[in-house]
């Protein structure tokens, strides 16, 4: 028999598992029943004697009273056994710190001595076991393996939580199971197999790691899960992972957890004082403080603050701090990392005196520094502040806490040498909060910063900031009555950490869950399923991004869209192939997430089209012209342009402050190679990292920009080259090695994802563009009711006007404007023209009406 | 199954009065502890003595001083006789606990022989 050996003991399961141990414990739960009802029932016989016996008023004989200690004698019993299968029985040990990745099935040590680990399993995990049994049986499977620990325990409650939270139904899984199930060796008996018992271990090494008194289905899963490959295939192909399995797990445990913390809490809430005086009475009544004040402990008492998830380390130092030597401590941190919920935490401690005798029998206050200022001078300000803190001092069982510390250094109304004069005095302490930002810039080197022991907290990583979110979930789903499935609350730290910049996990998920939750109550009613797509959607909507699963129209736009590009773009086969490769690998999500989407050097003369192509991919993949940020380099020539990009101290840059403020957005650099040297390395950082320092230290996130730089460098040769018909590959081989060297360092040219060659517009191509044009003119009229047609021997004509091997297809627009669009001003102004007519562009450049017929 | 109903029936008779004298009773004495532990918190006799010369209400003053420990002197006092009488009601209840099966079993006999003289 393989046995578990974990911290000096030895679990091993020797329960039989087979038919006859089955039916017996069957029989035995209905015996109990009917033995129940058998002790219910005598007890009301015995008590009948009784009952007619107060109603006659006759004497109390023997046989009455005989019969009354019957009655008493069967209900104690039936007491006592519904108490005693009440009874959770054995529970496991506690064991602390307990590694479980040194304990691994085959480390198993081959024991016969040890504790038994059946009087520890829950009753629905005894179920699940036999279930296993019953479904190896109907399959005629030789051994109760993994496969069906894990769908025996399918049918308990635990399991249909965890799937509902994973989103997946049974139904999406049944079939893979049972071809699996049909699949395995079959035999006339079924035996439990090794695997299945190494399992079910596994599963007890679950629950004790986890701090658990009994094993739940929950374990047992987790368990064949681990260990068996098919399942995990099978998951990964719902695209549930590994982690997300034990995400899900966490959050089962969680909601368990808070239940009994909050029982816990409510109990020991109950002896906290709700008011300003403490259980020994020493304290003074503090009628100034209360009126520019808040009492943390009293709201805590009065279960409004959050329970706090995590933070031990940070909430131990702080106490640490605190009770070395009465020492003011301060958390800095950026906003929405937790500073407000560990002080939050910190109350809950002290209502359950949880805390250091020093915290003991006191109250948290937090003082308003808006109440302390408001509305008074510099000299007023400090009197209300030393009156406050004459009242704590006093009243000493008051523990301050000062939020955004930093209001009160360095503004028109300093008040931090009061309280560090104060402080000094040792009568009393506080607990400061300040963000990273303003400790460094006003605390750090104040007198009072000095006096303050730093306590940083770190923004929690994605995987912590999903385990928070899966705590707060119960109060979103509560009070918008909406269920949020596992993916939704993943995807929901995961885009909000890609994709809402300027603010910090954990805060900025729980908000963006609760704005999904009121948005999804709102479209698909209460008791709806909040799904991963419904976050993309609101993420999409608030970043101005794609960020949904790319749906069937998208597809199709995607797979067809260099179709799309040349709607507007003619010709430059190569830039747009290189394009639409770049976005469908941007949207499929294979692109790298730590550099820009894309990047691209266009190389051209000019007026080939390399910047309607920018722009036409703005349209495209970001819904609008005016996602594009456009930068004429040629204005960043100076030793200047550097710091005219990113800016200065407390001044943003150009560059920095377009890309914070439009993060998803299409960066066009025009005559990129006329920029400083200088410039030219910052964008060296942009491609390389995805992101860019600007002046005051705010790093600036670039990883969702299209990066495109136009270039005319080399267009002389390439113009040549291409009237020499030499090959496009050939020119972009010659202009990388020997035209642009001169211009841009060769670590440059090799950062972009590719630098695209445009060729000098043909003629016919450009007579394709004077369609192009046309076809806008028509588009305008179309507003005015008037229609526009035009003659082929026309068009080609204006292309012919309008073409210039040097620019390219330039000058064609002025030409249009010039013998088109003033002709039909003047057609309209003369009022020759009206609605329903039609306007004709005849060969020879002639403008005229077709009146339309009269009604 | 009628032989798993009797031993049901048998294990009710003979298990139920051996739970009731060991984790039964375990359970009763924790009960009784953690109920009196519990007022006694409530009370807070044990914060009355650590402050017992500490004044109350802040006031320093010799008179105060004065009128703090006679306060609570008769606090402590007061209190600790809520928490006697409790802590007695609570250990007349454990004791009854331990001799209600006595008492049934006295009383059954007693009534049985009664019925049979008669």
């Amino acid at each position: 028999m393989k046995g578990l050996r974990l911290q000096g003991q030895t679990f091993v399961w020797r329960e039989a598992l087979d038919a006859a141990s089955i039916r017996l414990r069957h029989q035995r739960l209905s015996a109990q029943k009917s033995v129940d009802a058998f002790f219910l029932i005598v007890f009301f016989l015995f008590l009948l004697p009784l009952l007619a016996q107060m109603i006659g008023r006759g004497i109390w004989t023997d046989a009455t009273l005989l019969s009354f200690w019957m009655a008493i004698a069967c209900g104690l019993t039936l007491l006592v056994r519904l108490r005693m299968r009440g009874d959770k029985g054995a529970l496991l040990p506690i064991m602390e710190a307990l590694d479980l990745s040194a304990q691994s099935i085959e480390d198993l040590a081959e024991e016969t001595e040890g504790v038994e680990v059946g009087p520890y399993f829950e009753a629905q995990t005894r179920r699940a076991l036999e279930e296993a049994y019953e479904t190896a049986v109907r399959f005629k499977n030789a051994e109760v393996t993994p496969l069906h620990l894990f769908i025996g325990a399918l049918t308990t409650d635990a399991a249909a939580r965890l799937f509902m939270r994973l989103g997946l139904s049974f139904e999406q899984l049944k079939e893979p199971l049972l071809r699996q199930l049909t699949a395995q060796p079959t035999a006339g008996t079924v035996r439990v197999g090794a695997a299945a018992r190494a399992i079910v271990l596994r599963a007890v090494a679950f629950s004790l790691a986890h701090g658990q008194t009994k094993i739940t289905p929950l374990e047992l899963i987790m368990a064949s899960y681990e260990q068996d490959p098919f399942l995990q295939d099978l998951l990964f192909s719902k695209k549930v992972e590994r982690q997300d399995f034990e995400n899900v797990a966490a959050w089962i445990r969680i909601q368990g957890e808070l239940l009994s913390r909050a029982k816990a809490f409510s109990r020991a809430a109950s002896r906290k004082p709700k008011g300003a005086m403490n259980r020994a009475y020493t304290a003074l009544a503090t009628p100034y403080l209360d009126a520019i004040s808040e009492d943390l402990t009293r709201a805590a008492v009065q279960g409004r603050l959050p329970l706090l998830i995590g933070r031990d380390s940070e909430m131990k130092a702080m106490l640490r701090a605190i009770e070395g030597g009465y020492q003011s401590v301060i958390l800095v941190g950026e906003p929405g990392v937790g500073k407000e919920s560990l002080l939050y935490g910190l109350a809950q401690c002290m209502v359950e005196e949880r805390v250091p005798s020093l915290l003991q029998d006191k109250r948290l206050v937090r003082l308003s520094i808006s109440h302390l200022m408001s509305g008074s001078t510099g000299s007023e300000a400090q009197e209300r502040l030393l009156a406050a803190l004459q009242e704590i001092g006093l009243s000493g069982n008051i523990i301050t806490v000062i939020e955004d510390i930093d209001q009160m250094i360095g503004t028109g109304l300093d008040l931090s040498a009061v309280l560090a004069s104060e402080l000094d005095k040792h009568y009393t302490f506080v607990i400061a909060t300040s963000t990273t930002m303003a400790f460094v810039a006003q605390v750090e080197r104040s007198v009072l910063g000095q006096k303050l022991t730093k306590i940083p907290l770190e923004e929690p990583s994605v995987n912590e900031a999903i385990l928070i979110l899966e705590s707060k979930i119960g109060f979103i789903e509560y009070g918008q009555h909406v269920i949020f499935t596992y993916p939704a609350v993943a995807s929901a730290v995961q885009l909000a950490s890609r994709y809402l910049h300027e603010r910090f996990l954990p805060e900025k998920a729980i908000e963006l869950a609760s704005e999904v939750a009121l948005s999804v109550r709102q479209s698909r009613g209460e008791q709806a399923l909040v799904t991963a797509e419904d976050v993309a959607t609101i993420v999409s909507e608030k970043a101005h991004v794609p960020v949904t699963e790319v749906g069937s129209d998208e597809k199709e736009t995607l797979l067809n869209m260099e179709s799309r590009l040349h709607e507007r773009v003619i010709g430059q086969e190569e830039a747009t192939k290189a394009i639409s490769a770049a976005l469908r690998r941007a949207r499929t999500s294979l692109r790298s997430d730590d550099r820009p989407i894309a990047t691209f050097l266009f190389l051209g003369p000019t007026g080939v089209g390399k910047t309607e192509l920018a722009k036409t991919v703005s349209e495209v993949y970001f819904g609008s012209e005016d996602a594009m940020v456009r930068f004429d380099m040629s204005e960043f020539q100076g030793s200047d342009a550097a710091e005219r990009l990113i800016g200065g101290p407390g001044r943003g840059g150009l560059l920095t402050e377009a890309i914070r403020q439009k993060p998803f957005a299409l960066l066009l650099l025009d005559e990129f190679e006329k920029a400083h040297p200088e410039a030219l390395n910052l964008f060296l950082q942009v491609m390389d990292d995805g992101r860019l320092s600007d002046g005051s230290g705010r790093t600036i996130d670039f990883t969702n920009v299209i990066l495109i730089a136009t270039s005319n460098a080399g267009s002389t040769y390439i113009q040549s080259a291409v009237r020499a018909g030499t090959g496009l590959e050939e020119i972009k081989t010659h202009l990388l090695n020997e035209e642009l060297k001169t211009t841009y360092r060769p670590e440059l040219l090799n950062r972009f994802d590719g630098t695209i060659v445009f060729k000098p517009l043909a003629l016919d191509e450009v007579v394709q563009i004077a369609y192009l044009l046309l076809g806008k003119v028509a588009e305008r009229l179309q507003t005015k009711g008037i229609s526009f047609r035009m003659e082929d021997e026309a068009v080609y004509e204006l292309a012919k006007k309008g073409f210039d091997p040097e620019f390219g297809a330039r000058p064609l627009r002025r030409v249009v404007q010039e013998a088109v669009d003033n002709a039909i001003a003047n057609l309209i102004l003369k009022g020759e023209v009206g609605r329903r007519d039609t306007i004709v562009l005849k060969a020879g450049g002639a403008v005229v009406v077709e009146k339309a017929q009269a009604l | 199954m009628a032989n798993v109903f009797f031993m049901e029936v048998v294990e009710g008779v003979l298990v139920a009065p051996m739970w009731w004298y060991s984790r039964g009773l375990s359970q009763m004495v924790h009960f009784v502890m953690q109920s009196t532990q519990n007022y006694q918190e409530q009370l807070a006799v044990s914060i009355w003595l650590r402050n017992l010369f500490v004044p109350m209400y802040g006031s320093r003053d010799f008179t105060g001083r004065v009128i703090s420990f006679v306060v609570r002197v008769a606090q402590i006092f007061v209190r600790s006789l809520f928490l006697l009488v409790y802590a007695l009601a609570m250990i007349l209840l454990l004791v009854g606990y331990f001799f209600l099966p006595f008492v049934i079993l006295v009383e059954l006999l007693i009534h049985l022989v009664g019925v049979f003289t008669i």
